[in-house]
């Protein structure tokens, strides 16, 4: 059976809401082809993270349709569904981390577990992409010791590590200092010339300007409810 | 308000007569061990089944915990279990001269230290010591996010933090049963070797191997039991931090339970010298 080109994407979103859940949210379709970018402007930096989950297939909509390299994660298995995962990679704007490992070691935690590398060459593949994101930190630094925009940083570090084909980056709900958005600018760009990996950015401010995103959808704020007026 | 009446009625109604109440209770209790039961099976199971195509790396940094945790879990209990040892060996022997049970010494020795209080002895330490903490880690871990973000990178949760605790505490446990059991049999010892009927070397060297074999036994039964009961704890917790201490609770208490009803059930199953 051939399949239609779109499900082949990397991302298909046929459309969904999010409303009724802790954020009312309606994602307008889109697809995201493979090696491109797409940015999907959002109105609020408290939608980021949701929207990420929501595509991800992290939190089935309640109503729409997602489509993961042509799967609907809503309707596989587990075991399935974390394979389908080892092929993408997220960097939310908040991101989480092990609180009892060192951040280094969170960072290094999915490259190790997708790639048998040796212990040093991980390490090392740590070291220059924090250094290239010019980010500092110690190597028994815990994730609560770190102030918000290095975390957001080893976040993305720690996605952007696994050489991934569908690249989620969430724009930080804090603005992030300008020489490190020049660092995050600058990577993405890189990936987005390399065409390795589909990079589909979720932003409300200024993340799809830097990226240079070609494509971006548009999400429109929920109407307010009465009582706000 | 028809509706309402009838269903105080329906809930209050075993409590009418004593003996009902005590079956509910009772079917209430059975249930929920039932469900426990299939619980921490399935969380074995998917345990066992994580191990298949983990990779290298993955498998490198489950071993890396697992030994982080055989360390905290057999390692350093060994001095408060070793004192409790210490104490049970050397009270067991006071208790055998005051007495004069001195024919009865074989007897205190194996099925008394070696085949029920010493390995218990280490069960409860392991319980109190890792029980608690596996459920708090696992429970903090669900709530904070932390399992989902494993899960969003495609990462076995059952494989990275299930299958270490898994095997440390298992190995932890056998470890620090073996450990109690010698250091309560040598205080014992120390306290009665003057009395002719004591056996000495060769009695000790006669029963070593069947020991070994039920310490074994039991040590691998509570480490299955504790690190199950803890972690479905942990896993299964409705994600909020008000259910932690809960489920830490929770923790300690069936694990002690199930390791005394474990006790019993091995001496029945395998039957005494």
């Amino acid at each position: 059976m051939s399949r239609a080109p779109d499900e082949l994407a990397p991302l298909v979103c046929a459309g969904c809401s999010l409303r009724g859940q802790e954020v009312d949210l309606d994602l307008p379709p889109f697809c995201l082809a493979r090696g491109e970018t797409l940015a999907v402007l959002l109105p609020g930096a408290g939608q980021v993270d949701d929207a990420g989950r929501c595509l991800l297939g992290l939190r089935p909509p309640p109503a729409g349709r997602i489509a993961l390299f042509g799967e609907d994660p809503a309707r596989l298995g587990e075991e399935r569904l974390l394979e389908l995962r080892r092929r993408l990679a997220w960097a939310p704007g908040t991101p989480q981390f092990l609180a009892t490992v060192a951040v280094r070691e969170n960072v290094a935690i999915p490259l190790r577990d997708r790639r048998a590398l040796r212990e040093r060459e991980t390490a090392e593949r740590v070291e220059q992409l924090l250094r290239r994101l010019g980010v500092e930190i110690p190597p028994a630094a815990l994730p609560h010791q770190l102030d918000a925009p290095r975390r957001y940083l080893a976040g993305v570090a720690r996605a952007v590590l696994t050489e991934p084909e569908l690249l989620v980056v969430g724009e930080a709900p804090f603005p992030l200092p300008a020489p490190a958005l020049e660092q995050v600018s600058s990577l993405l760009d890189s990936i987005r010339a390399a065409a390795s990996s589909s990079l589909l950015l979720l932003c409300f401010r200024e993340l799809h300007l830097r990226a240079k995103a070609a494509n971006i959808v548009h999400v429109a704020a929920a109407p307010q409810p009465d009582w706000v007026a | 308000m028809q509706m309402r009446r009838r269903a105080a009625l329906v809930t209050s109604a075993p409590m009418a007569n004593p003996l009902a109440a005590l079956g509910h209770l009772a079917l209430r209790g059975a249930l929920a061990a039932l469900r426990d039961a299939l619980s921490a099976g399935e969380i074995f199971a998917r345990t066992l089944r994580a191990l298949r195509g983990a990779s290298r790396g993955s498998r490198r940094l489950a071993l890396r915990t697992a030994s982080q945790q055989i360390y905290f879990t057999g390692v350093q209990g060994i001095p408060v279990a070793g004192l409790l040892a210490v104490l049970l060996g050397y009270g067991l022997g006071q208790f055998v001269e005051y007495f004069g049970l001195f024919p009865f010494i074989p007897q205190f020795i194996e099925v008394l230290i070696a085949y029920h209080l010493a390995p218990l002895i280490a069960a409860i330490v392991i319980v109190a010591r890792s029980a608690a903490a596996v459920a708090v880690e696992l429970g903090n871990m669900r709530v904070a996010g932390e399992i989902a973000m494993l899960e969003s990178f495609g990462i076995d949760p059952y494989r990275h933090l299930a299958l270490p605790r898994l095997l440390g505490i298992v190995i932890g446990t056998v470890s620090l049963c073996f450990v109690v059991t010698a250091i309560a049999l040598v205080s014992m010892m120390i306290v009665v070797k003057d009395h002719p009927s004591v056996g000495g070397a060769d009695y000790l060297q006669t029963i070593a191997p069947r020991i070994g074999l039920r310490v074994a036994v039991l040590g691998l039964t509570y480490g299955l039991a504790i690190a199950l009961v803890s972690m479905r704890q942990g896993l299964d917790l409705i994600p909020q931090y008000t259910e932690v201490p809960k489920a830490a609770s929770r923790a300690v208490v069936k694990s002690i339970v199930l390791c005394a009803l474990l006790t019993g059930a091995t001496t029945l199953v395998l039957g005494l010298p």
